[in-house]
């Protein structure tokens, strides 16, 4: 048994380990550039407008920090008419579009050439055109057919300045014509139809990535800066609580509630339990808890319970503590538990209809026992097995359904944190609550071989 | 009695979202104007027809986003305007918000539990009909095929992205369209692949077989999506694509098609055993020709159940994502979306929204079970 335990927590790494690379490329995949909302967000910055050069600089050591600039795995694709030095180009707008240009065009050189011309261009219309205009120059770094390309230079050239500008304008307006077209004519698309593997050595954001995590630097948040373990550590006893106290509750109503569903006697009562059941089942979650909510917390029908949060962090007794978190967490854990009860209780009915026609209860009835003896001692033990299983694939659920729960009842928990996250692109932090989730369901599956081994001494593992 | 209310219930809905346009719309159907007939039903009206015209209205003249400023916050029933059952804090008006709202849930579970239903059964079908020793492999086969995987993601994915994402920008027809010729590039390096297998398996070391294990495969996939919780890795995709109506019945789907695989495969492992399939293998039939002729027709029933309690169960997850604002697209409305409008002021609005919802999965949970003592009797 113990070998079999080892063996099964070595076997979680590799599963571990593909869903950490998943997660990492789903990450990837959201290009966003935690550098740029960070100088955004933070007052002490310098502005780019006002001091150009020291926001180029902070902003540089933030891409550094971050680990925006390395390519992201150990190994990477390209064509051929692509540069090394991409990845030391800002914004990342310009990254995208000499990539394309690159592409598109195939010469490097060329392509290089045109956006110099037009960074000078650009440059020259902060100093004194209009802000239509510079944004009208500033789209130029999106646009790459040439078709489009030509137009907009030709209207450039049309733009009127004061005298003393103006010629230094259709200089070089005249200048990025010529590189334009020097790059249209000379334009080799073999050259970006053939792939390169470029090996990066260790120098890459997975390598750098995964060495943080293990050293047990989970990251920052790129909403508030604050680390990623804080927040964590700030929710996760909140869901734990909500998470057991409505597992407690759950099996403590759908276990009597199943082996007495599974009965023969009190038909009406049976049929009528049957039916509420089937119809709680019917209603999702959290329209179950909105309707708790207008029941119970609302003026028009019984004000008895608070609809949102937890109630106030005050210092007392732990029983007054006790009392505050009921009173306030009496609607969510209703909510859940009644969403929970019908699936488990049915499982648990199902389960008992056939433990009840095995021999052995037969056996105990002839030797006089009393029923309740007969179904608690000798037939539930039997049922346990099943809802070992039914549990382990349960607890995920649960956690599904916290989230909702702390959404809507707006508790500052996992659930309610992976919303907030999602809806702000939080990555960092949506990246370790998926692995924290995931690796949660690998040790409760680990969990459920225990209790099997425990529950039924038949069980052994080799 | 409570067999056909229920069909009868469903029937309802269906032709209601089916003619949703011809039932409540803010566009009156036909005009008449300087004695020409218009159909203005989708167009509008032109700002050219004049004070001189008759119109004939839909029953509810109101669109889903439509709004009416001197109906606001009214009450169910009342006898202002035509808003049977009441305008939100914005005077949209419920009822067609309900048609509308209801048919944009309707279409993603529809869309969602098919795309599930086909991986499922694919997937889950092929594990487990085949195992772990059906699939023969040549060296030179997956040699081909592995080599093709580079200059196919290179030409179709690498090559081509800027292409793909503006043309998700332009329509959702060029996108389609966007893709279907990356799809096509990709398969020709495949069928290169493929070629080259013909002529590597000629020499003798390529040609040698393995096992390919299918089924290991299936079940280490199915493991992973399981490992982490379906409403979040739903959340967790849905925050980097911000997703279209297709996109999230597709991300729907994605995180729920274990259950039905899990379930497809343990049927097949016990159809796999009985003496028809025996007979056809017998009979020289190939085992995908058994696979898809003989044992997939013997799960029809468990598909079919399936289907429907699947299709409770995501428009469920449609309304719940919709609910805490990361489901479906703004400018959309769906019963998940309108729910999310609740406040303590319109209590009777979330009353009437939830009653609609909950009587359409109870009536399609109840399909179901119908759907299942009509094709499993012994489940009963």
């Amino acid at each position: 048994m113990f070998l079999y335990l080892i063996k099964r927590i070595l076997l979680i790494i590799p599963t571990a380990f593909i869903i950490v690379v998943l997660a990492f490329f789903w990450g990837e995949l959201s290009n966003s550039d935690q550098a740029m909302m960070d100088l955004e967000m933070d007052e002490n910055m310098p502005y780019r407008e006002i001091d150009p050069q020291r926001y180029q600089q902070a902003y540089h050591q933030l891409r550094v920090k971050y680990l925006l600039d390395f390519p992201p795995f150990y190994f990477s694709l390209k064509a051929l008419s692509e540069p090394d030095t991409l990845n030391r180009i800002y914004p990342v707008i310009h990254r995208d579009f000499l990539r394309q240009m690159a592409l598109e065009y195939g010469r490097w050189d060329n392509v290089s050439d045109y956006y110099l011309a037009l960074v000078d261009l650009w440059k020259t219309t902060q100093m004194s055109a209009s802000i239509t205009q510079v944004s009208k120059v500033e789209s130029m770094f999106q646009i790459t057919q040439p078709g489009s390309i030509e137009k907009n230079i030709n209207e450039l050239a049309t733009w009127q300045f004061p005298s003393f500008f103006s010629d230094q304008w259709q200089i070089q307006v005249t200048l990025l014509r010529e590189k334009f077209e020097l790059l249209y004519s000379q334009q080799t698309i073999w050259s970006s139809m053939v792939p390169i593997v470029k090996f990066n050595g260790p120098d890459n954001k997975f390598h750098r990535w995964m060495i943080q995590l293990l050293s047990g630097d989970l990251g920052i948040s790129h909403r508030d800066r604050e680390p990623v373990i804080q927040k964590i550590l700030k929710a996760l006893p909140i869901t734990l609580g909500l998470t057991f106290t409505a597992m407690l509750l759950i099996f403590a109503i759908a276990i009597p509630l199943g082996v007495f569903l599974s009965g023969n006697s009190y038909p009406v009562t049976r049929n009528t339990l049957m039916n509420m059941l089937l119809g709680i089942d019917a209603i999702p979650l959290f329209l179950l808890s909105l309707l708790l909510i207008i029941f119970f917390a609302g003026n028009d029908f019984f004000n008895l319970f608070p609809a949102f949060g937890i109630g106030p962090n005050i210092s007392a007794s732990w029983w007054e503590i006790f009392s505050i978190r009921i009173y306030y967490l009496f609607l969510p854990l209703a909510a859940l538990t009644l969403a929970s009860i019908p699936f488990i209780a049915r499982q648990l009915q199902i389960t008992m209809e056939q433990v009840r026609k095995k021999d052995f209860i037969t056996t105990a009835r002839v030797k006089g026992m009393k029923e309740r003896a007969i179904i608690w001692r000798h037939g539930f033990p039997n049922a346990l097995f099943p809802m070992v299983t039914i549990m382990a694939d349960f607890l995920p659920g649960t956690i599904g359904g916290v989230l909702v729960i702390e959404v809507i009842f707006s508790i500052h928990g996992m659930g309610k944190l992976m919303r907030d996250s999602v809806l702000s692109q939080d990555y960092p932090v949506i990246l370790i609550i998926i692995l924290l989730v995931a690796l949660v369901k690998l040790i409760v599956n680990i969990l459920a071989d225990i209790a099997y081994y425990w529950i039924d001494p038949r069980v052994r593992f080799g | 009695m409570l067999k056909r209310i229920t069909l009868g219930y469903l029937v309802f809905l269906l032709v209601i979202f089916a003619l949703a346009e011809f039932i409540a719309n803010v566009n009156p159907i036909i005009v008449y104007n300087q004695e020409e007939w218009h159909f203005t039903l989708f167009s509008g009206m032109e700002e050219s027809m004049e004070a001189d015209f008759r119109l004939v209205f839909t029953p509810l003249p109101y669109s889903s986003q439509n709004q009416d400023y001197s109906n606001l916050n009214l009450k169910p029933f009342s006898s202002q305007g035509r808003h049977y059952l009441g305008t939100d804090h914005l005077g949209r008006d419920l009822l067609a918000n309900l048609i509308y709202g209801g048919r944009t849930s309707l279409l993603v579970g529809v869309i969602a539990i098919a795309i599930t239903t086909l991986a499922g059964v694919l997937l889950g079908g092929l594990a487990g009909f085949l195992g772990d020793n059906g699939v023969k492999l040549s060296v030179s086969f997956s040699l081909g095929m592995i080599v093709a995987v580079m200059p196919a993601y290179y030409y179709a994915v690498y090559l081509r992205q800027f292409t793909i994402k503006e043309s998700f920008l332009t329509s959702t027809w060029e996108a389609v369209y966007q893709i279907t010729i990356s799809l096509l590039v990709a398969l020709m390096f495949f069928v290169i692949g493929y070629l080259a297998h013909l002529v590597l398996r000629k020499v003798k070391y390529f040609n040698h077989k393995f096992f390919f294990p299918l089924d290991l495969l299936v079940l280490k996939l199915i493991e992973i999506f399981t490992s982490i919780p379906g409403l979040f890795l739903i959340l967790a995709l849905v925050s980097v694509f911000r997703p279209s109506l297709v996109l999230f019945a597709f991300i729907i789907a994605i995180t729920s098609w274990t259950g039905l695989a899990r379930l497809i495969r343990a049927e097949m492992i016990k159809i796999r055993g009985q003496s028809f399939i025996e007979a056809a293998q017998a009979l020289g039939l190939k085992p995908l020709v058994i696979f898809w002729r003989h044992a997939l027709p013997n799960t029809f029933g468990l598909i079919v159940v399936y289907f429907t309690f699947g299709l409770s169960a995501t428009i469920v997850i449609e309304s719940t994502l919709s609910f805490i604002g990361a489901g479906i697209p703004p400018g959309v409305t769906s019963w998940g979306k309108l729910l999310a409008g609740f406040s303590f002021s319109n209590w009777w609005q979330t009353l009437i929204i939830a009653i609609v919802v909950i009587a359409t999965i109870l009536a399609i949970h109840y399909l179901g079970r119908i759907l299942e003592s009509r094709y499993n009797p012994q489940s009963n």
